[in-house]
């Protein structure tokens, strides 16, 4: 670790690394995707990316897609504000607090899908609740959370597991600098909520910024979630490429290569809005 | 709201009632017996979910591929992240960069999409449907992830310890073995846990580059959930649960560390 | 007394990798170097020339103080004799030893940074132990060392504590404890005295005279406070504007005749007083606002005296050929005075006295200085 001066031609090494170990494989799996969609695999016949893209069905899967990812997000960062922000104090209460919403972290998703299926769904628990209080007298009357198009039982489930992570990040900005800035606001004049509106928030949202876009790309391509819990019309578009992948005839294989191509284009470009949020930061 | 103790004692119920409720009702349905709608609660408890699970020879298999895949994948992707994550750290800016990008587009990218990817990469290789096969798919998000942590562990580590044992007369080898390797000890057992966490919970990658031959707890469970045998599904989840909530305390470390999820 | 350090022609750099502590970048206010001294050095990339040809011997049991304002080179001029840092040219031998292409570790010259290092995972006594243990010299031995070491610099107390437990100063002496059982030739202390409270620093300075006066290491301090340098150095060099070392001379010698001005303003126990150097009949003279001091040698041109407060003297008026000055301020501060005077053709200057001087503003004075070191402005 003592830098010598031949320290800079040492430079080529670790991306030389890192491009072997990290780039290779997904090149790999991006290029058999790239070969996938033009018919060069001999599973499936050259498909027309244009007629794939805009297809309806496929525009109805990611606009399911993204809306799942937008709110359950927007959602999760609600909560995990609320509690950095009101929890973020030494009581025992906020102790207690902060451990609890943090249990849901190291569940994976699909035990936490599964969890929440067992809730909402028509004949889940809280159903169960409303027939003992006579809200509903047969599963059909519980609305549908699970399977519907507005995916709220995929919601819950993605606040579930991600307002925790959220919360945490959260809570370590606020106890870096966050409280001392506030604080050095309040001194020059700044009343509570001037103090958090232009402070307190735009400081965390900042820092936030990366771990938001990570939550957002991982709902978005996240397959347990959508098997487990989303409609069947439309699918989310991990669902969609399982299920073109899978048919029998060629064109809908090759379809399912242009679908994941543009899956991971979004992801990439996410993956740089993140380095830029990062670095920012 | 610290003025409104009852809003503040209301909010940590509410919190309290949304972490457990979905942990509590899959303990309850794994342990219930004939529990139908409209029963509140089960008419009555075993544990023949469990002992399914835990003693039938097809769950076995899975419980084997994933204990299997998980170690191999733990130890691999954290021998090779460390160095990776050290020689980032001590590069130039752009170099950082480029590798926190690489690292996070491992994780980013969706897993069916690699799945497929990787799939046609596998039986190119002729590891088609192999545990080898599914165990190189499992290394790229654990790569991914364990780069950005190391690299966040060197970023902050203090290069100066390293100077002063040299000039105390410390030559490189022992410096490593006796200053920077203890004071990793913490670091490296979480990217275990966490490289363990993260192939131990993969369902897209096993289900796609495994092409169904390869099973894996999750996926038997998937399988148990979409047979109807909820008792059974529940049970899985919480063996899913039960390595992970072991590890909490790394999963915590690390996601405060980088801005990255897992499982 | 043998020279245990020997530094010829060093070209130290600036810039550098990133490290966790400090800003790589090369801040332009450091390339004050002639460039065509330092054309035909070979710099590698990210890095720029900072301080050109330094050289100086540094003998066992000696103590060199290297003064220097905040960014001039001095941490970097420890770091490259200590090889943590690249250098352009130029050799640093040790006991004869030419060590320039050795690694840190083989070169018997220990580096104690700023703030101390400790290894936070070892106890104390296994960090005052670690350069023993290393080479692998039995415990009993090393142990013995080292609590030899901790009485002279009074640690036995803390031995069998963490290093999160000691205090500023405690920390300072364990590191300076484990440097001296490393039995080095040369021992670099790089400020070890700036971020500490009077009490602490009185402390640790008595820990230094200690350790110069129990080992036989060649010392060099780096310190930008000239209390610290006379306290513990024996000799004082300075790093001026320009990116030179001047040449190393006693304490007692620099602070009465220093080779510059740029030395003399680091040094900062002197009034600067501007004026010019005028031949009258034949006869140089420095004139300033407050009268005239014989400038033997000097030629003409704008200068600056230097003037250190017991060579000043102000007076009531009684000499009639003497210009009288109107006292306008007076501040008190720990160790002089500071007073501000006004001539009558309304240019001003503030001149540091010895807290005896009992003039108060309003008082009309002529001003008396017995000594000056003269410095050409032209």
């Amino acid at each position: 670790m003592i830098p010598h001066s031949s320290s800079a031609r040492t430079n080529l090494v670790p991306v030389a690394l890192a491009g072997t170990l990290l780039g290779v494989p997904m090149l790999l799996g991006i290029g058999y995707l790239v070969a996938g969609a033009f018919g060069y695999t001999g599973n499936a016949s050259p498909s027309a990316p244009g007629r794939v893209l805009t297809d309806p069905q496929v525009l109805r899967s990611v606009a399911l897609s993204l809306w799942i990812a937008t709110i359950g997000t927007a959602v999760s960062l609600v909560g995990a504000l609320i509690i950095a922000l009101c929890f973020g104090g030494n009581s025992a209460v906020d102790r207690f607090a902060r451990k609890v919403s943090a249990l849901p972290l190291p569940v994976p998703t699909l035990a936490a899908a599964i969890a929440v299926l067992l809730l909402l769904s028509q004949s889940g628990w809280v159903s169960r609740a409303g027939f003992a209080m006579q809200l509903v007298s047969t599963p059909a009357q519980f609305p549908a959370l699970v399977y519907d198009r507005l995916a709220i039982g995929v919601i819950v489930a993605v606040v579930w597991k991600e307002l925790p992570f959220l919360a945490l990040v959260a809570l370590s900005l606020q106890s870096l600098r966050g409280v001392a800035l506030a604080d050095a606001a309040r001194t020059l004049g700044a009343t509570r909520w001037q103090a958090l509106r232009t402070i307190t928030l735009p400081l965390l949202m900042r820092g936030l910024a990366p771990s938001i876009v990570a939550v957002f790309v991982f709902v978005f391509g996240s397959l347990e979630l959508a098997l487990v819990l989303a409609p069947s019309s439309p699918l989310a578009v991990p669902m969609l490429i399982q299920e073109r992948r899978q048919a029998l005839d060629s064109v809908a294989h090759g379809d399912a290569y242009v679908i994941a191509l543009a899956a991971s284009a979004i992801a990439l470009l996410a993956a740089v809005l993140h380095e830029a949020l990062r670095a920012e930061r | 709201m610290r003025r409104l103790p009852g809003a503040r004692a209301l909010a940590v119920i509410l919190l309290t009632t949304f972490a457990l409720s979905p942990l509590l009702m899959l303990l309850l349905t794994s342990v219930s017996r004939a529990w139908f709608y409209p029963a509140l609660f089960s008419p009555s408890y075993d544990m023949t979910a469990w002992t399914a699970l835990l003693l039938d020879a097809s769950h076995r298999t899975a419980l084997r591929n994933s204990l299997l895949l998980g170690v191999l994948t733990a130890v691999a992707s954290t021998a090779l992240a460390l160095p990776l994550g050290r020689a980032a750290a001590l590069s130039t800016p752009l170099v950082q960069r480029t590798i926190a990008l690489l690292a996070f587009a491992a994780v980013a990218l969706p897993p069916v999409a690699l799945g497929i990817g990787l799939q046609l990469t596998v039986l190119a290789l002729g590891l088609g449907g192999s545990l080898a096969g599914v165990l190189l798919a499992h290394l790229v998000p654990a790569l991914g992830y364990l780069t950005l942590i190391f690299l966040g562990v060197f970023l902050r580590w203090d290069t100066r310890l390293d100077e002063a044992a040299a000039t105390l007369g410390a030559a490189s080898g022992i410096r490593w073995a006796r200053v920077a390797l203890p004071l990793l000890r913490r670091p490296i057992s979480d990217a275990l846990a966490l490289g363990f966490l993260v192939s131990w919970s993969q369902v897209a990658l096993t289900l796609l580059v495994g092409g169904g031959a390869v099973a894996t707890l999750p996926l038997d469970v998937l399988a148990m959930l979409q047979a109807g045998q909820d008792q059974r599904a529940a049970a899985g989840a919480l063996a899913l649960t039960i390595p992970a909530l072991i590890v909490l305390g790394a999963a915590r470390v690390a996601a405060r560390n980088t801005s990255v999820v897992v499982a | 007394m043998t020279v245990a350090l020997s530094v010829r022609g060093l070209h130290v750099l600036f810039g550098g990798p990133r490290t966790s502590r400090t800003n790589g970048t090369v801040s332009e206010s450091r390339l004050l170097v002639n460039p065509a001294r330092s054309q035909s050095l070979i710099v590698p990339a990210g890095y720029a020339v900072g301080l050109c040809d330094v050289s100086f011997d540094v003998s066992g049991g000696e103590c060199l103080a290297v003064l220097g304002e905040s960014g001039a080179g001095k941490s970097s001029l420890l770091r490259t004799v200590a090889g943590l840092h690249p250098a352009a040219g130029g050799s640093v031998h040790v006991h004869a030893r030419d060590v320039s292409a050795l690694l840190p570790e083989q070169r018997s010259i220990v580096y104690l940074h700023q703030e101390p290092v400790l290894f936070p995972h070892l106890s104390v006594m296994e960090n005052v132990t670690f350069p023993l243990t290393i080479r692998g010299i039995a415990k009993a031995v090393a142990m013995r060392r080292a609590v030899e070491w901790s009485d002279r610099l009074r640690i036995l107390n803390v031995l069998g504590a963490n290093p999160s437990e000691l205090s500023g100063g405690e920390r300072h002496r364990v590191a300076l404890a484990r440097a001296l059982c490393a039995d080095p030739a040369v021992l670099l202390l790089d400020e070890p005295l700036s971020s500490l409270d009077p009490a602490v620093r009185r402390d640790v300075r008595s820990a230094l005279l200690a350790a110069r006066a129990a080992s036989g290491a060649a010392m060099i301090l780096v310190t930008h406070d000239l209390d610290d340098a006379m306290g513990v150095a024996s000799h004082i060099a300075a790093i001026g504007r320009s990116g030179d070392l001047s040449v190393p001379l006693a304490s007692s010698v620099i602070v009465n005749s220093p080779p510059s001005l740029d030395v003399a303003r680091l040094l900062g126990v002197f009034t600067e007083i501007p004026g010019a150097v005028v031949n009258r009949n034949g006869v140089p003279r420095f004139e300033w606002i407050g009268g005239a001091i014989p400038a033997a040698g000097f030629g003409e041109g704008s200068a600056i005296a230097c003037v250190r407060a017991h060579e000043l003297a102000l007076g009531p008026t009684c000499d009639g050929e003497q210009p009288v000055l109107l006292v306008t301020a007076r501040r008190e501060a720990p160790h002089e005075l500071s007073i501000e005077v006004q001539s009558e053709a309304g240019s001003s200057a503030t001149l540091r006295l010895g807290l005896g001087t009992s003039v108060m503003p309003g008082d009309r004075v002529q001003c008396t200085v017995t000594n000056a070191r003269l410095f050409s402005t032209v």
